[in-house]
């Protein structure tokens, strides 16, 4: 039995596990293989950037091999669309309304499952795109040609990458709908998503002025993620989540209306929840819950919040900014792995006792980890090691991690580190090292006798 | 079906005839289905017949008995990584001659597993190649005229015959 003799739909499942440049070799071998490849259900357009100077004849050429796809295997693909992804450059600033108009009628014409619109090299960070100008490399469309879509019966999964829109709040109700990806988004003034029981998951990136999201009948979302589009003029947005009981996964990061109320309200009653991050939110002073399930929790740069009140019995993962220093932590669970980030600056010798009675709190958990920007901001000032305040007796694992530095220290630098860390835990069983950008690591054994 | 079988009898397509546990057959949506039926009660001797050739039944029982236990009861993660080890070592076997009867025999048993496994097998084969190399792993005949190959390569520009 040859491959052309397999019935088209194993011949597509096999396309389906290569890389779509790969697929397309299907159509060359030969013309069953051609006929096979006309009627693959997955339809990708990468817009090349070659080095022309012609931008508007490049485009013409793309549009152009774009709708003569189209016009090819539509008729083959017939109302059964499984993917349609456009990854498109931001390195010229191009407009596509042509492009997008034929896509978007082509995908709800075939039944669109899938639908990608992607700038794949796009990054979300928080210390650079406020100074990038968003505007170049935002595919504008008209959101007449959105309706249709954010009410189709088909559609699966959606993922909009920089698409921009002239001010539109959207409204999503695809009964099976089950994966949502905003990011980078402009002019969505408010995204509300209803009717989608089948919704699993929900990012929302970066997206400028949106004020609010609303989802309602999230029966079986687990995973919700928000992240603030820049840190200085962010719009604060409004979450609405409380009608999502299946919730595993909640992250935030960055401007929301994310009170103490709010979050206490939206967490309470989450029987699956895994797993809380909660990065640079401004208005939260106090985190006061309890959940049973909870596995992992992420605090980070929230600057007002003043208490952690937690009773989660089964975490096993607590990241934490060293920010506030008298911060009284309550019942995290001997199992736990701690991992305090100091990112701003080192305990100096009058914040030392500070530093010192912050991490007795974590004596008795399993794993303690340091982040450091630097090994070196470890080493305790000598004055500072005469007194042996608050020394963490029960600790036994206890790891040190550095983001910038390549190798782990030597010489007189490894003997500070480690006096400071024997100092501060006096019966460790193991201490190690760990480079985070070249992934090193060292690991020291201790053993005792009786 | 009377709890006394362990294992089951079936016919391969050429009439051979073949053995199968129970535990290995419930890989199968329709072997299952075969196995809650009637026919392989004790007094029954009527053989059911499954439409694949007995050099690929052979293929498909060792993949079921290895896969069995684990499908049965869960296993260790070191348990999943031996079996992984066994299946890259399984499907080394002839393109032409049995891995896409093994597609077909998983596709028409509804063994999900395996017609996973021989689907990456087989796109695995063609990661990297060119389109002679694939012709010739696959035993493919470039059947175009010149002139049709002429307006493929102007509707693929990015895509080369060779």
């Amino acid at each position: 039995m040859a491959l052309e003799d397999l019935p088209d739909h194993l011949i597509h499942k096999i396309m389906h596990l290569l890389p779509y440049e790969e697929a397309a070799k299907f159509s060359v071998l030969s013309k069953s293989l051609y006929s096979s490849w006309l009627s693959f259900p997955t339809l990708n357009f990468s817009y090349k950037s070659t080095s022309s100077e012609d931008v508007s004849h490049e485009y013409q050429t793309f549009f152009n091999n774009f709708q003569k796809t189209l016009q090819l295997r539509g008729p083959y693909i017939k109302g059964s669309l499984h993917n349609l992804s456009i990854y498109y450059c931001r390195d010229r600033s191009i407009v596509y309304p042509k492009v997008f108009d034929a896509l978007l009628n082509f995908a709800i014409e075939n039944k669109v499952k899938e639908l990608n619109i992607t700038e794949p090299n796009n990054k979300c960070d928080f210390y650079w795109r406020d100074m990038r100008h968003l505007d170049d490399f935002i595919l504008n469309v008209n959101n007449d040609s959105l309706g249709p879509l954010f009410s189709s019966q088909f559609l699966t999964v959606l993922k909009f990458i920089g698409v921009g829109v002239p001010s539109f709040d959207a409204f999503i109700a695809c009964p099976k709908l089950e994966e949502l990806l905003f990011k980078t988004c402009d002019g969505f003034q408010t995204i509300n998503v209803s009717s989608s029981s089948s919704l699993k998951k929900v990012a929302v990136e970066c997206c400028r002025g949106l004020k609010g999201i609303q989802i309602l009948d999230g029966k079986v979302l687990h995973s919700f993620m928000f992240e603030g589009h820049g840190i200085a003029k962010q719009q604060r947005c409004a979450l609405d989540i409380s009608d999502c009981p299946a919730l595993r996964v909640l992250k935030l990061n960055g401007k929301t209306t994310t009170t103490d109320r709010w979050l206490n309200r939206t967490v309470r009653d989450l029987r699956y929840f895994e797993e809380l991050k909660i990065w640079y939110c401004d208005m939260l002073e106090k985190v006061e819950f309890e959940n049973y399930n909870l596995k992992k929790l992420d605090l980070y740069c929230c600057v007002k919040l003043k208490e952690v009140v937690v009773d989660v019995p089964n975490l096993l993962e607590f990241y934490y900014d060293y920010s506030s220093m008298s911060l009284p932590i309550s019942n995290l669970p001997a199992k736990c792995i701690v991992n305090i980030k100091f990112l701003c600056e080192p305990p100096w010798i009058s914040t030392i006792f500070l530093f010192k009675r912050f991490l007795s709190y974590f004596n008795h958990v399993k794993e303690l980890s340091l982040s450091y920007v630097k090994f070196e901001e470890m080493i305790f000032p000598k004055e500072s090691l005469r007194y042996n305040l608050y020394p963490i007796y029960e600790l036994r694992h206890l790891k040190l991690e550095s983001l910038l530095d390549l190798s782990i220290p030597s010489g007189r630098t490894l003997t500070r580190v480690l006096k400071s860390l024997i100092h501060l835990v006096p019966k460790p069983s193991t201490i190690t090292l760990y480079t985070g950008i070249t992934e090193r690591i060292s690991t020291l054994n201790f053993e005792y006798g009786n | 079906m009377s709890s006394s079988v362990e294992a089951i009898t079936v016919l391969s397509s050429d009439g051979d005839e073949f053995k199968i546990t129970v535990s290995a057959a419930k890989l199968s949506k329709p072997l299952n289905w075969m196995l809650e039926d009637v026919c392989f009660s004790d007094d029954c001797d009527e053989v059911p017949t499954i439409e694949v050739n007995s050099k690929t039944l052979v293929k498909v029982i060792e993949y079921c008995e290895k896969h069995a236990p684990r499908a049965n009861s869960g296993a260790s993660d070191s348990d999943a990584e031996e079996l992984k080890k066994w299946d890259i070592e399984f499907m080394k076997m002839d393109v032409k001659d049995i891995l896409f009867h093994i597609l077909m025999a998983a596709n028409y048993l509804h063994m999900e597993g395996l017609y996973d496994l021989a689907c990456q097998t087989a796109a695995d084969l063609m990661k990297g190649m060119t389109v002679s190399q694939i012709r010739k792993i696959f035993h493919i005949k470039n059947d175009f005229s010149s002139e049709e190959q002429e307006q493929l390569r102007r509707q693929h520009p990015g895509c080369s015959f060779d």
